[in-house]
């Protein structure tokens, strides 16, 4: 449904709108609480080893990136992005960019490996 | 017909200071307690006016607003319980869906009932789309978790030999055994609001009164049609008394005059669309397919007018709001006809549920406007 430019709704037909909406019902009725996360994962965190990259919109209006950070920092090999002109949904967004910060994030963990 | 004056104790010397949201989003360092202080005693005091001039009185709750400082409902509804001796008191209404302990509500509403000696109307609601955010339920099952919060609510009310087990799916109680029971036997009158057909027919199945609130000419007979289906389904008697209709009213001595009283009032309406964007749509608040309407729309929220053209609701005028069937202003016999003919066109309301009080509308007005509405339009409304 999104991919390239950011989304105009207003361009989608009535029937896919209300699919959409359907699949957003369906996240909030399994996934409304506790937060879409388990809270209590925050104290084991620091267990994850693997390289990891958090993207996060700078204007999300219903989660700030001063949460994405803090996530950040409780992973250990982690590092922090901000994507500008993106909300709480930049891989839909912004999805073109997203997959360039993914793909730089890949070469740059390949570069790290061949290094090794 | 009854008549209710309803006020959402509204904090407007907020409004001024901000853009485009009135609500969520709102910071209350923009509140000044004094102030604050002062409005809540005078909301109040037109509250108890109404006693003296035998309007009934409507409370309801929003939050984290400035368009509404009684976040709380029960607290106004147990002041006014003790303070006035006459009228019936409505609660409409108590957001059950996003009140997460049921049996608290029905303990505080049992109280009310108790202390007013039984002048307790007890409205349900569904609540706004941008009051998910600051309750932070789920709006995919908010109408499971209403079902289920009325039907434990009105158990616990009526239940009187000792405590009883509900395992629910949104509630759990171990045991629910409230004190007090309330005064009225078996229980305060429910109302609901409601609109939609779909949810008309529901209230109408049960029986109980249903109120439209500001949905004017277009929208209110295709509500009121769904709940005499409903009723009819449900063994019930759709009397007049079983329908309620919020409208602004403004009353003065002249035409001019109480458009003008209406004009101030009517900035709670012009405020109500100034909601961040992202708490506009909650997934799984309203049916998808009008859900997925409401994602494309950038438009801004509009009025329907008799002709069926929109009148954008921001900026709408006196005569706009008139003619959409949202308020009534003018002389005493202006306001009358106005009321008579749409009450005609709805197929007859029992309950005129007024906003006497909104906006920007000073004390020493509203009372005026209270006071004229009860010596010239409350007397002729009995005829209705």
């Amino acid at each position: 449904m999104f991919a390239g430019a950011p989304p105009s709704l207003a361009s989608f037909d009535d029937p896919t709108m209300t699919q959409y909406a359907c699949d957003r019902q369906y996240t909030a009725y399994y996934a409304w609480k506790p937060y879409m996360h388990n809270p209590a994962l925050a104290r084991w965190l620091h267990r994850v080893t693997i390289p990891t990259r958090v993207l996060w919109g700078a204007s999300d209006r219903f989660v700030s990136p001063h949460y994405g950070e803090r996530l950040a920092h409780l992973l250990p090999q982690s590092t922090f992005e901000v994507l500008d002109g993106a909300g709480h949904y930049p891989q839909l967004e912004r999805s073109d960019e997203v997959v360039v910060m993914l793909q730089r994030f890949d070469a740059q963990l390949a570069n790290e490996g061949a290094a090794q | 017909m009854n008549v209710w004056q309803f006020s959402e104790m509204a904090y407007h010397p907020g409004w001024e200071e901000l853009g485009d949201s009135l609500r969520n989003v709102i910071p209350s360092k923009v509140y000044d307690p004094k102030v604050g202080a002062d409005l809540y005693h005078r909301y109040l005091d037109e509250w108890a006016l109404c006693d003296e001039l035998g309007i009934n009185i409507m409370v309801n709750e929003h939050h984290t607003t400035a368009t509404c400082m009684t976040s709380v409902c029960t607290v106004p509804l147990s002041i006014l319980a003790r303070e006035t001796k006459k009228v019936r008191l409505l609660c409409l209404g108590m957001p059950i869906a996003n009140r997460m302990d049921a049996v608290r509500v029905a303990e505080e509403l049992s109280m009310v009932d108790v202390i007013s000696r039984g002048r307790l109307e007890m409205g349900f609601v569904k609540g706004s789309p941008s009051e998910i955010s600051p309750a932070n339920s789920n709006p995919a099952t908010m109408m499971e978790r209403f079902w289920e919060a009325h039907d434990l609510i009105l158990k616990a009310m009526t239940t009187h030999d000792g405590p009883f087990n509900w395992e629910g799916q949104h509630f759990q109680y171990r045991q629910v055994n409230v004190w007090p029971r309330p005064y009225q036997d078996p229980h305060p009158p429910v109302w609901m609001t409601c609109a939609s057909a779909g949810s008309a027919q529901a209230i109408g199945a049960r029986g109980y009164v249903v109120a439209a609130l500001n949905t004017g000419y277009a929208r209110t007979p295709t509500i009121f049609d769904a709940y005499r289906a409903g009723a009819k389904a449900g063994g019930h008697t759709a009397n007049p008394d079983r329908f309620a209709y919020l409208a602004m009213i403004g009353v003065g001595d002249t035409d001019e005059q109480g458009r003008q009283r209406a004009h101030q009032i009517l900035d709670y309406s012009r405020s109500s669309p100034r909601t961040a964007a992202q708490f506009w749509v909650p997934p799984g608040y309203a049916a998808n397919d009008m859900t997925g309407k409401a994602l494309k729309s950038s438009s801004p929220r509009t009025i329907p007018l008799r002709d069926g053209t929109p009148a954008i609701m921001q900026t709408a005028s006196v005569d706009e709001f008139i003619n959409a069937g949202i308020a009534f202003a003018g002389n005493p016999d202006t306001v009358f006809e106005q009321i008579r003919e749409f009450s005609d066109h709805v197929g007859g309301i029992g309950q005129l549920l007024m906003m006497g009080q909104g906006g920007h509308i000073s004390h020493e007005e509203t009372v005026a406007n209270l006071k004229l509405f009860s010596s010239e339009v409350l007397p002729r409304l009995k005829e209705l």
